[in-house]
């Protein structure tokens, strides 16, 4: 720090419409700064005031006041805070339009108990000191710019302290040269210092403050540090004289609008009236109802309407000669903020060193992909890991409740109905949910750390050289959600052709209701690492995605246009958004799926069901006649096959159709008791738990504390494996991601791209989906993976 | 600086290559995109796609929530002002090369 404060004595009046209080002099000083630089935490340190203090960006988002008195002595240089009066109140006005509101503190938030703290001798004076939101400049683009923008040019403050992150100084700095420009005195409080210099940062307060023309204070809010000689410059304010030049004409143009104008803002304004930013709102001044003694008043800032015609030619005059006057401004803005950075930081920020350490590795050209494959395999070990034994004690909590059914008196077509229509289908359905689950677990935290982010970058690379745009993996994303969005979201593409051809891609990305389709057959037919299977599963799928827009590409052709992915810096996500994210998601699956599966589940028991006495169900009969079909990729059980009927309409469907089918109208379930059966679910819970914890160590393959099964699979899973081979099973799961859209996907490529389209899109997937189901079959990767 | 940024992304680049090119923190570079959105030389689009379906598409999806609850992938693509600009000051970099 380092522009001299006590050459002068302290400004005994104040600017503006500020009333008489108490026969002191009053002083406005307003606080502004980037979201999340730790103005509240210095606005307490300075007043005394217990305004709300957050580590996230924007805890200030309303227009707060306090007032103290504050005791100056400029002959001894010595100044302090005394909080006499300190008071932090609702300040009435709204900023029309504007969402951001302004908070009332209730006296009982300021230590009044400060009232009695020593006075120093000298000069008392009034200080109004507004904290505002943070922003990051004063454009008014958004809620917290406006307000910070009106209050500064409305009220022209005797001193704005400009907090900004020490280790973070080229993002703030472009906030301060603003404010140089419009006009008012600025006092720098460089903050978070200490945080800085544990990232091995040295400011250069000395130079800052000179290539500023302004005071820089280091302080750290949070010890009080650096907060007197923060107040001592404020009471000296002064305006820098520092010029920001911009290209010769637009130089003049501004000399010539400023002319217009009797403002200290003038320059800043008719900056802002070139790049087009709207001031209309300046003419009407913010409400002072309610104002305090004291307290300055609002003043309108008149913009005579000859300034707006001037403005208006300039900025045809600009347009026509090719000068750009937003992005001159803007880039002669961003320069300087760089050049004022550098001078101030001897080790200048750079880019964030853990991301781009990490980014080496992870976006690395050649192993890029294999170590986005490798997160994949680990996110499905942790899925598969974690969810059994929640699995095994949905199927237990199942099975007491069929052995509860079987215990009581009805007749046999409703205990057939509830026990292997509702119980059998929609719970073996339901017993998967916690591989979901968990599922969503592991994707929220690669989502919340930024690793996504990564991996769709590595899809874009490919996409790219797939001569796509870029963003045409957006849609193939969002459709491993759900197909629907996937197709809808193509609209982000911007030739009917680029549409097209992700859009006929997009089917192929496995969606969470295929998902759980998986997740069951990889659980019993690959126990040992039925990760490996989902691994190959996911893998095909995104082959068969690229493989599509390659094809496509070879039949429609339309123009790259630029774009530009944001990769966010890597972060450690907390555990409340992982849960929240994976709850939502899971509770949605269960309310989007639970209804067509139910449906399902009843349409397959009916027809299953009927004629009554028959073995030979309706079902059954159109099943078979479908089993010549399959039976060319190894399956030839008409319960796996029939389940495929119903999947035309929903993938979710198929394990629901195929479990109800197997069991009929038989029951072979044996009654319990009511105790029996609730000894039957605590005991299985406990053992959940227990194997919880196991999996952990099996997840990385240590030990597997677990062991192999004692007793071999039973109900639907022995009849399962009785009825398939590992490697039929395989090629079954690849011909279920691959074949026909489901009508919701349907429904949205009619809509996006007529019928012409659709009907390409059915023949397309189920040719595409026999093909490769024969080829699995064919090859002995169901063995492989078994035996894995 | 920040034509420079237009010019890279006219160019086709990526985030790490500006990130390295610029040499500063993620911060900067995103508030110069922010900037260069402001005026319109480029626009944002997202991840979900929302905001782009009001159409009965996404209202009749069974899993829009799984869809909503979708952490959002910024990414920016240049609007015709922003390939006239980067254009034009490509042009006029090219200028002062030949003048040099």
């Amino acid at each position: 720090m380092t522009k001299s404060c006590c050459s002068s004595g302290p400004k005994v009046a104040a600017k503006g419409g500020t009333a008489p209080e108490n026969g002191a002099d009053s002083r406005l000083f307003v606080m502004v700064g980037n979201p999340n630089v730790g103005k509240t935490t210095l606005i307490n340190a300075v007043s005394g005031a217990s305004l709300r203090i957050g580590n996230w960006p924007g805890t200030t988002v309303e227009r707060m006041e306090t007032h103290f008195v504050y005791q100056y002595d400029c002959r001894t240089n010595e100044s302090e805070p005394s909080v006499a009066q300190a008071r932090t109140e609702q300040v009435v006005g709204s900023e029309s339009g504007s969402d951001v509101s302004e908070q009332n503190i209730s006296a009982q938030d300021s230590p009044s108990s400060q009232s009695d703290k020593k006075e120093g001798v000298g000069t008392p004076i009034n200080v109004h000191l507004v904290d505002l939101p943070g922003a990051y400049g004063l454009a008014a683009s958004s809620a917290e710019e406006k307000v910070t923008r009106d209050e500064l040019l409305t009220r022209m403050p005797d001193a704005v302290i400009d907090v900004i992150d020490a280790g973070n100084l080229e993002r703030n700095l472009a906030m301060t040269i603003e404010l140089i420009e419009l006009g008012v005195p600025v006092i720098v409080a460089l903050n978070l210092l200490d945080e800085a210099k544990e990232k091995g940062m040295k400011p250069n307060i000395e130079a800052l403050s000179q290539a500023l023309d302004l005071p820089v204070v280091p302080t750290v809010a949070v010890r009080e540090e650096g907060v007197r000689e923060l107040m001592q410059h404020a009471v000296k304010a002064e305006r820098s004289k520092l010029k920001i030049e911009y290209p010769q004409e637009i130089e003049e143009a501004i000399a010539d609008l400023s002319s217009f104008l009797d403002t200290p803002a003038a320059r800043w304004l008719s900056v802002s009236a070139l790049i087009g930013d709207k001031l209309e709102d300046l003419d009407e001044p913010v409400s002072d109802e309610g104002l305090q003694a004291g307290e300055r008043a609002h003043q309108a800032i008149k913009i005579p309407s000859d300034f707006r015609k001037k403005a208006e030619y300039y900025r045809k005059k600009f347009a026509e000669s090719g000068t750009d006057c937003f992005l001159e401004v803007a880039d002669t803005r961003y320069r300087l903020a760089r050049k004022f950075a550098e001078l101030g930081q001897s080790a200048p920020a750079g880019v964030h060193k853990l991301t781009a350490t990490i980014d080496k590795a992870v976006l690395h050209p050649v192993f890029g992909i294999p170590i986005f494959l490798f997160c994949m395999l680990l996110l499905f070990r942790f899925t598969f890991a974690f969810s059994d034994p929640w699995v095994e004690w949905l199927n237990v909590i199942k099975e007491v409740f069929m052995g509860w059914t079987a215990s009581v008196n009805m007749p046999d077509l409703l205990r057939s109905f509830i026990m292997n229509g509702v119980l059998e289908g929609l719970g073996t359905v339901l017993a998967f949910t916690p591989v979901l689950f968990v599922l969503y677990v592991g994707m929220s935290v690669l989502e919340s750390s930024g690793f996504l982010a990564r991996s769709a970058f590595l899809v874009d690379r490919v996409m790219k050289a797939m001569h796509l745009p870029g963003k045409a993996f957006i849609p193939m994303l969002v459709g491993v959600g759900c197909n629907v969005p996937g197709i809808v979201a193509t609209r982000t593409l911007e030739s009917f052709n680029e549409r097209l051809r992700v859009s006929m891609a997009v089917p192929f990305a496995p969606c969470s209701a295929r998902m759980a389709v998986f997740a069951f057959f990889a659980a019993i037919f690959f126990p040992k690492n039925p990760s490996y299977a989902l691994f190959f599963i996911y893998t095909v799928s995104i082959l068969m995605g690229l493989f599509t827009i390659w094809l496509m590409s070879k039949i429609l052709h339309s123009d790259e246009t630029g774009s530009i992915m944001e990769l966010p810096p890597y972060r450690l996500p907390t555990l409340k958004v992982i849960w929240k994210q994976a709850w939502a998601r899971t509770l949605s699956f269960l309310e989007g799926a639970g209804g067509a599966i139910f449906t399902a589940v009843i349409f397959v028991w009916i027809v299953d069901s009927f004629p009554l006495g028959s073995a030979d169900s309706y079902f059954a009969r159109l099943s078979r006649l479908f089993t010549y079909f399959t039976a060319t990729f190894g399956i030839t059980d008409w319960h796996l096959a029939g389940a495929l009927v119903p999947g035309f309409v929903a993938k979710e469907v198929v394990v629901g159709s195929m479990a109800v089918s197997y069991f009929g109208a038989g029951s072979e379930v044996a009654a319990i008791t009511l105790g029996s059966g609730l000894e039957h679910i605590v005991v299985s819970f406990t053992e959940a738990i227990i194997n919880t914890f196991k999996a952990v160590f099996q997840l990385f393959g240590f030990i597997n504390f677990g062991g192999e099964a004692e007793e071999g699979p039973a109900g639907l899973a022995a009849k399962l494996l009785n009825s398939a081979s590992p490697r039929a099973i395989l090629a079954y799961m690849i011909y279920v991601l691959l074949y026909m859209p489901c009508v919701g996907t349907l429904s949205a490529l009619k809509t996006e791209f007529g019928w012409k389209w659709t009907w390409f899109s059915i023949v397309y997937s189920l040719v595409a989906a026999w093909i490769l189901a024969v080829i699995v079959y064919h090859l002995p990767l169901g063995e492989l993976l078994a035996s894995l | 600086m920040i034509k420079d940024l237009l010019r890279f992304l006219a160019a086709d680049k990526s985030w790490p290559e500006a990130a390295e090119h610029f040499h500063c923190s993620v911060e900067v570079l995103a508030s110069m995109f922010e900037q260069l959105e402001r005026g319109g030389y480029i626009v944002r689009g997202s991840e979900s796609g929302r905001g782009l379906c009001s159409s009965a598409a996404c209202k009749a999806c069974i899993y829009k929530k799984v869809c909503e609850t979708k952490s959002n992938i910024n990414f920016w693509t240049l609007t015709e002002k922003g390939r006239r600009a980067a254009a034009a000051s490509s042009a006029k970099v090219n200028e002062t090369d030949r003048s040099d």
